[in-house]
């Protein structure tokens, strides 16, 4: 690859520019959702003051569901920030040149999932002042200690995997965006690294890419394999698998897989990027989330059909509150509608079209989220001792409003963050587009 | 539901009451015990303590009837007719002793502060009259004082312990008394064996299989005392003796384990860790390097031709 | 410093002892140790004014100090922290808990609320109704921490903030807590408690702010885990568990594995551990799981009590 050269279209790269740069910037409207957003998450900002002077009681957790919704959220955060590593380390280092166009996408919802997974485990700290705790005292044992580790790891490996092959794009707008505001050029100009398209700076950027995309395999897997231990190194019936690592992996294959879907069906109409992020490419996807939701499936089957077999004693109350018990709708909407059914359709090609695909990963996506608050809370319900002479509210668990608005700040931060890069920078890789050769892709591997 | 399963209870508890309630006998020899000293106030007073402390959680205040009737055999009130029914020798044989649900305080109380109780309890009982014991009988001339001595025999494998007496600077042996060894523990004292009579020479021996855990020099507390306090007043003797096992335990956080401190975990897992961490990060300033190469690259000239782009 | 002369007027050592050092080593005042004096008998002799006074440091050491030195140290919260965490040195504390005997009078759990200032809802230790299958008649079971040799909550502690001491107790350090409630999930007898709101003394803290004893996790912390701590501050002092001295019935024994004894909190009864375990068929909650509580039950045989109603469980 050292002797390899990159050959660009120059017609088709002012096209591509023009079509891509044309969205970015903050326009008026984006300045209004912004607003609208900013005004929604302060007042979930206002629920978690709240909540951090009057303390976790206001929260719908007690001392036996000693987890709740803040952590099947920050489950469900890290496992879409996950699709980063899917779509550009495992599909990219497999050779596959269809993903180009969503590379960036996939790694903005990487950055912004794992920045505010962050935030969400702070979020659920009876004492988030003392975080630096964590830091000055740190035990090597504890899975928390690795899951902050690995979580700013990962965060670090995805923001230089979105901003290095920014760099040439970065270049390539400042002579095109003359409209742009100064700040923005600004930016631009510290970003691009004195970018001048030279041979030997696309040699290197090539090879720290290159790096990049085989380290973050490891550094995903880490990631997810660790905060499924957050559950799976406790003894609770339902958790105490041995599984967990990839049954959760799996799942964030899928729920990242959804999330990318979804921002691409949005900037595919929203951007009018309909040329780039063409049908092939929504079949291409469809594809994938098809093959990933079978794994999942897989996973999906040893979970369950092991203890339903054997039925140990605190196995069969697991899941049987998951088939018919107080669970039961929540854990089958998920089941059926998040995975089967989707899992199904998606076997015939229209299904696989933007349209019902996009409404597809909104069921997968909101079935994700459903499911990990499956995992989390039915096994704290039912601990191996009877639980008596608590008051009748502590014992079952039941969200209250504050947790759902803290809840909902995490999603609108991480919205607001995707906002904010798809209109800073462009969403889609020009210079990587305009490529003469379909096979470069395979050429930097 | 609920209320059913109290019926049913009351009900149990009732059938079990006519059963299970039978008369406490008290051994003819103890009915007969008097307290040494007349009961006084300030008896009284600590007994009511002791009394609050000790047995209110089921006897209740006495003369209030609150005890808990919940109780089978019922524990009654201490001062109704029935209890007080009792001679001052059954009330302390029932309160060292116990049965059932009564716990036995011959270890909690000493034999003073059942007394105090007792005073307490009789204090709500204005028809009672108190005798008092007579002076107990020995075969000891009064106004001689006792020693008690211990020692560890080799020969013997015994704990040996000596009584004896002296009066007008004269020291003889004394036998025929009662003698209790015990061991002191961290919160008690463990007994030692049954209680042995001194013999003609004054000494009393105590097997000893040196199984009995001492400190980590192997030394342990034995505190020999005169059985019959009322008789002979309190008459001990402590001695530390290196006769025990040696206490070598190691501390319970001694080894490498995963729930220890940093120091303590095991090898692997800091290796696995901090190899892992480093091994990562170590790509990531790889990397900032590469970038910072590629900054520099910027600065040197560049052709129009030379440019990809 | 004052401390500084005291320290030359004891001759202690003549390294340069910090003054935190020096407070621990003097630490709370132990007991004094036995003169070992006879007599008594129908008269009593006095003994003899000691010059020298035998003083237990904070790390079990033995040793003398004139007695007129003797001042009694306030303890600061480091110097609490510090002798909290080291522990009690050759102690290995174990409880028996005795089901025959119990019935439910949760004079234990009052105590113990009481010790540790906990909200009527927060228990340290509570008594269950248990039933282990649809035959077996229902029992009562104490449940304390198990203060485990192998401790899962300890392991997935971040911070450090609970820990296993020497002798055997697993404290929580509510100073260093981050409030992540990992170990309330790692804990297979669910024993931990959370401070979910302010604590239930927290108007006594305003009123006068006390140091924190890490011995007796008081004063509570919001938003901090607490838990059993076989109150290690009254352990320290020779004096047993608040809950075991707050059981009318008998149930609780508590002791140093080590001298093979424990002593049971209601009659003072000193028996042989060993064989007690032995002769009764003690046993361990959940064995399996391979915890190794330091919490040993006797089986609910020959129940002095009547069968508690059928428990009414979560579970089904």
């Amino acid at each position: 690859m050292s002797d390899h050269n990159i050959k660009i279209n120059k017609e088709k790269l002012d096209k591509i520019a023009t079509d891509v740069l044309r969205p970015v910037g903050f326009n008026n409207a984006f300045i209004n959702w912004m607003l609208f957003l900013t005004m929604a998450l302060v007042a979930c900002i206002y629920a978690y003051v709240i909540q951090y002077n009057k303390g976790l009681i206001v929260t719908g957790m007690r001392d036996m569901v000693s987890w709740g919704m803040y952590i099947a959220n920050f489950v469900f955060f890290v496992a879409t920030a996950l699709v980063g590593m899917l779509i550009s380390g495992v599909i990219g280092l497999l050779g596959y040149t269809w993903i180009k166009p969503i590379t960036r996408i996939a790694e903005i919802i990487a950055v912004a999932f794992a920045a505010v997974a962050g935030l969400v485990i702070v979020s659920d700290m009876g004492r988030p002042e003392r975080l630096l705790n964590v830091f000055l005292y740190g035990r090597v044992q504890s899975p928390i200690l690795w899951d902050v580790t690995v979580v700013t790891t990962y965060l670090v490996i995805s923001t230089l995997l979105y901003l290095l092959p920014l760099i040439p794009d970065l270049a390539i707008a400042r002579g095109r965006m003359l409209h742009a505001p100064k700040w923005q050029m600004k930016l631009y100009e510290i970003l691009s690294f004195n970018w001048t398209h030279h041979p030997k700076q696309y040699k290197l950027l090539f090879s720290a890419t290159r790096l990049l995309i085989i380290l973050i395999i490891p550094t995903a897997f880490a990631i997810h394999t660790v905060t499924s231990w957050l559950l799976a190194v406790n003894s609770r019936s339902g958790w105490d698998s041995t599984i967990f690592g990839p049954y959760f992996l799996t799942g964030a294959f899928v729920t990242g897989m959804a999330a990318v879907i979804i921002a691409v069906f949005f900037f595919r109409n929203n951007y009018k990027l309909r040329q780039y992020l063409d049908e092939p490419l929504f079949d291409k996807m469809g594809k994938l989330l098809e093959f990933v939701c079978v794994i999942y499936f897989y996973f999906n089957l040893n979970e369950f059909v092991v203890p339903a077999y054997k039925m140990k004693e605190f196995d069969a109350i697991h899941i049987h509150e998951l088939f018919a018990g107080r669970h039961a709708v929540m854990f089958w909407l998920s089941q059926i509608f998040g995975l089967l059914i989707p899992m199904i359709v998606l076997l015939w090609k229209p299904f696989r079209k933007p349209l019902p695909l996009f409404l597809i990963a909104l069921f997968v996506i909101v079935g994700a989220w459903l499911k990990r608050y499956i995992i989390v809370i039915p096994t704290m319900e039912h601990p191996f001792l009877p639980i008596q002479f608590l008051p009748g509210e502590w014992v079952i668990y039941q969200p209250t409003v504050i947790e759902g608005a803290v809840t909902a700040g995490s999603i609108i931060l991480g919205i607001m963050i995707i906002s904010v890069l798809a209109k800073l920078f462009p969403v889609i890789p020009i210079w990587e587009m305009a490529e003469e050769d379909e096979g470069t892709k395979t050429k930097i591997i | 539901m609920n209320k059913f399963f109290l019926t049913l209870i009351i009900c149990v508890c009732a059938v079990l009451k006519l059963s299970a309630q039978t008369e406490w006998v008290v051994p003819a020899e103890h009915q007969g015990k008097l307290s040494p000293v007349q009961f006084t106030e300030s008896m009284q007073q600590s007994g009511a303590d002791i009394f609050a402390a000790q047995c209110q959680v089921c006897h209740g205040m006495p003369g209030q009837g609150n005890y808990n009737a919940m109780l089978v055999p019922s524990p009654g009130d201490p001062a109704a007719q029935k209890f007080q029914s009792n001679t001052d020798g059954a009330i302390f044989y029932k309160v060292s002793e116990g049965r059932a649900t009564m716990p036995s305080f011959k270890s909690a109380l000493s034999k003073a502060d059942i007394w105090n109780v007792i005073s307490y309890v009789r204090s709500f009982n204005a028809s009672y009259v108190q005798e008092t014991a007579e002076k107990i009988e020995t075969n000891i001339p009064e106004g001689t004082l006792l020693a008690l001595g211990l020692r560890y025999d080799e020969i013997k494998k015994m704990v040996e312990v000596s009584l004896t007496g002296s009066l007008n600077q004269v020291t003889n042996p004394v036998g025929g008394v009662g003698i209790k060894l015990e061991a002191k523990r961290y919160f008690g004292n463990l007994p030692l064996g049954d209680i042995k009579t001194t013999n003609k020479e004054g000494l009393a021996y105590f097997s000893w299989d040196g199984t009995l855990p001492g400190d980590s020099l192997g030394n342990v507390h034995l505190i020999a005392q005169v059985e019959q306090v009322e008789a002979y007043g309190e008459v001990k003797a402590e001695q530390t003796l290196p006769i025990g096992l040696v206490n070598d335990k190691p501390a319970l956080n001694k080894e490498r384990a995963m729930w220890n401190t940093v120091d303590k975990a095991p090898l692997w897992i800091i290796f696995g860790f901090t190899g892992a961490v480093a091994t990562a990060w170590f790509f990531i300033f790889y990397l900032l390097f590469q970038v910072k190469r590629i900054f520099v690259l910027g600065k040197e000239p560049i052709t129009e031709e030379e440019k990809i782009i | 410093m004052s401390s500084d002369s005291r320290k030359n007027e004891l001759d202690n050592s003549k390294s340069k002892n910090s003054r935190r050092d020096f407070m621990r080593k003097l630490g709370l005042i132990g007991a004094v140790a036995s003169t070992g004096a006879v007599v008594s008998g129908f008269t009593s002799a006095a003994g003899v004014d000691e010059e020298y006074i035998k003083v237990l440091t904070a790390d079990n050491k033995l040793v003398e100090i004139p007695k007129s030195q003797v001042k009694k140290v306030k303890l600061d919260t480091e110097v609490l922290q510090s002798r909290g965490r080291i522990g009690i040195a050759g102690k290995r504390w174990v409880m028996v808990i005795d089901l025959a005997k119990c019935r439910n009078a949760r004079e234990c759990i009052k105590g113990c609320q009481e010790h540790h200032h906990l909200h009527p809802y927060q228990y340290h230790i509570n008594t269950l109704v248990m039933q282990d299958n649809p035959q077996s008649a229902p029992y009562n079971m104490p449940k304390p921490c198990m203060h485990c040799d192998n401790p899962p909550c300890v392991s997935v502690c971040p911070v450090n903030a609970t820990f296993k001491r020497q002798d055997g107790i697993v404290l929580i350090d509510n100073e260093r807590c981050i409030g992540c409630r990992f170990c309330m999930a790692a804990c297979p007898y669910s024993v931990r408690i959370f401070n979910w709101e302010k604590p239930f003394r927290e108007q006594l803290y305003q009123e006068e702010p006390m140091e924190y004893d890490v011995e007796a996790n008081v004063p509570q912390r919001k938003g901090t885990v607490s838990k059993c701590l076989f109150s290690a501050d009254c352990l320290r002092g020779g004096e047993l568990p608040t809950c075991v001295r707050s059981c009318p019935n008998g149930v609780f024994y508590f002791g140093d594995q080590n001298e093979n004894a424990v002593t049971n909190g209601t009659t003072r009864q000193t028996v042989v551990l060993s064989e007690l375990l032995e002769k009764n068929a003690g046993y361990r909650l959940m064995e399996d799981l391979g915890t190794k509580p330091r919490v040993y039950y006797l089986p609910p045989k020959d129940r002095v009590f009547d069968t508690p109603e059928k428990p009414d469980s979560h579970h089904s």
